[in-house]
């Protein structure tokens, strides 16, 4: 259960339920299937095994190796299967799926497995298409079920913290945020051997490079921002309060330039809301030195979410004692400038702040979305708020693309909007 | 290496120091609250830092002690003794 998620389930609607420990009583476990279990749906299903009302009773990935190592985990508990579409027929008395498949397939198999009244958990970008992610949400709101998108940070302690905070005016309105996210690697897994038409639609995957490296072609992935950006822009949408409407930016491969890499190495965007907030985002993969960050700012204060830490404005004044041992030193030691000066530096602030939250956190959001998710199987919660962020995320990513790659400013479009959530 | 005999009376006198030396301080801390307009709880909650200044203070004091002894033995006084 989320520390302290009882205060904050007033104002976050999809915390409601689950800070309420309803269905505690109930020894029913969600029945759930695994589609897509290779890096990510391993670790998802590693956590869905350590959650007692979860039962994982099927497994799917067309690669045999990840199948036959997720089969190895179940322990003859789950079922095996290559295609999700037998999964779903032959497993009627599936209550869910887990969703973790490359971003090009998951509008089709999200789609597919509502349509066969199964509740969904898919992991982030939705899709690689913005269409294909309206398509999505309508399926969801169409049948009436759960569909919800892996953004952790809607589960984490930290960030529901400083979602608290923000609300409650410690940094003032939000008048800018900055994000980023840096690597210094080029994404590229080793490749295995193997004959890629013994599992996969050659048509999909001409060969072994193009499917286990997905993430860097444009048939199957938009890069850095539906894989990384989507986080941190699900954030930022959710601080603001809304999604962005014109998005402006440039990106390019400046280092990674060799053995095909589509995707671009390097991305730079600025993202406008409609009260003149704007988000400035980039990511790159040539250096890692500031890691990953989104960073709040308001007139009064400054946040940073990956480091937990915040900062006032006005901070309040050290001590006295400290103060007048402070100027005797400046008083004995400094230099006697000569001139004064016409200019003073904007220096930052060296105080290292105070942290957001005060409890220890030991799970990046991961494992308490998931329990969210088993708990919303159980209980029938549909988390739309989520599910709207989500969507939203995935629309801001993708439009961000389309502006790197028209080199236009692009414009959120009124058909993307959604009506009904 | 000749035994080092510190006598009551030398005790005290150091003691009599060190307890000049944190009065000094404590005085200092309300002046600072005076100066710079902060609480007055500070004189409980800055007592840390009081101690650390009084130690800094009666090391100054020894200095400049030592430099008063040093320089009365030039002219042929042993102030140690007197005391």
């Amino acid at each position: 259960m989320i520390a302290g998620s009882t205060m904050l389930a007033s104002q976050l609607s999809w915390l409601r339920g689950y800070a309420s420990g309803e269905n505690k009583e109930s020894d029913r476990k969600a029945r759930i299937g695994m589609i897509g279990i290779g890096s990510r749906g391993h670790l998802l299903y590693l956590h869905l095994l350590t959650i007692p009302e979860a039962e994982v009773v099927a497994v799917c990935d067309i690669y045999p190796p990840h199948l036959e190592r997720a089969l190895r985990m179940s322990e003859g508990k789950a079922k095996g299967f290559r295609d999700h579409r037998k999964m779903l027929d032959e497993m009627k008395d599936l209550d869910a799926v887990v969703v973790a498949t490359p971003l090009h397939t998951h509008a089709q198999i999200v789609i597919d497995a509502l349509q066969a009244g199964k509740k969904v958990f898919c992991e982030k970008s939705m899709a690689k298409e913005p269409e294909d992610a309206l398509k999505m949400v309508n399926t969801a709101l169409e049948t009436g079920l759960l569909l919800q998108i892996g953004h952790q940070r809607m589960f984490h302690p930290g960030y529901l913290r400083a979602f608290e905070l923000i609300r409650n005016g410690q940094i003032g309105n939000v008048t800018q945020i900055r994000a980023y996210w840096h690597r210094n690697s080029d994404w590229r897994r080793k490749v295995p051997a193997g004959n890629v038409a013994s599992f996969a639609d050659p048509a999909m995957y001409p060969d072994m490079e193009h499917f286990i490296n997905w993430r860097l072609y444009r048939a199957y992935s938009r890069g850095l921002m539906t894989e990384l950006a989507s986080h941190q822009m699900q954030v930022a949408n959710y601080i603001l309060g809304h999604y962005p409407v014109e998005i402006m930016g440039a990106g390019s491969i400046n280092y990674w330039n060799k053995r095909g890499r589509e995707v671009y190495d390097n991305v730079n965007l600025v993202y406008a809301y409609p009260d003149g907030t704007q988000v400035i985002y980039d990511s790159m993969t040539s250096n890692k030195h500031y890691g990953l960050e989104e960073q709040i700012m308001g007139p009064k204060g400054t946040m940073e979410l990956e480091a937990g830490l915040m900062w006032s404005e006005t901070p309040p004044p050290a001590p006295g004692i400290l103060q007048l041992i402070n100027n005797i030193e400046h008083g004995i030691f400094d230099n006697i400038p000569l001139g004064g000066a016409s200019w003073v530096p904007d220096t930052p602030v060296k105080d290292t702040g105070t942290p957001i939250f005060d409890g220890e956190i030991d799970d990046d959001g991961t494992h308490l979305e998931l329990e969210g998710f088993v708990h919303a199987v159980l209980t029938g919660e549909k988390y739309r708020e989520l599910l709207a962020q989500g969507y939203y995320a995935t629309i801001a990513v993708l439009l961000g693309w389309e502006a790197m790659v028209s080199r236009k400013v692009v414009t959120m479009p009124d058909e993307l909007v959604l009506k009904n959530i | 290496m000749r035994d080092t005999v510190i006598t009551a009376k030398a005790k005290k006198r150091e003691l009599k120091y060190f307890g000049i030396s944190f009065v000094i301080a404590f005085l200092l801390n309300i002046l600072a609250i005076i100066i710079y307009h902060t609480q007055w709880k500070e004189l409980i909650t800055q007592l840390w830092t009081v101690v650390e200044l009084s130690v800094v203070i009666y090391a100054i004091l020894v200095v400049i002690r030592l430099i008063v002894i040093g320089v009365a033995r030039l002219f042929g006084k042993d102030l140690c003794s007197k005391e």
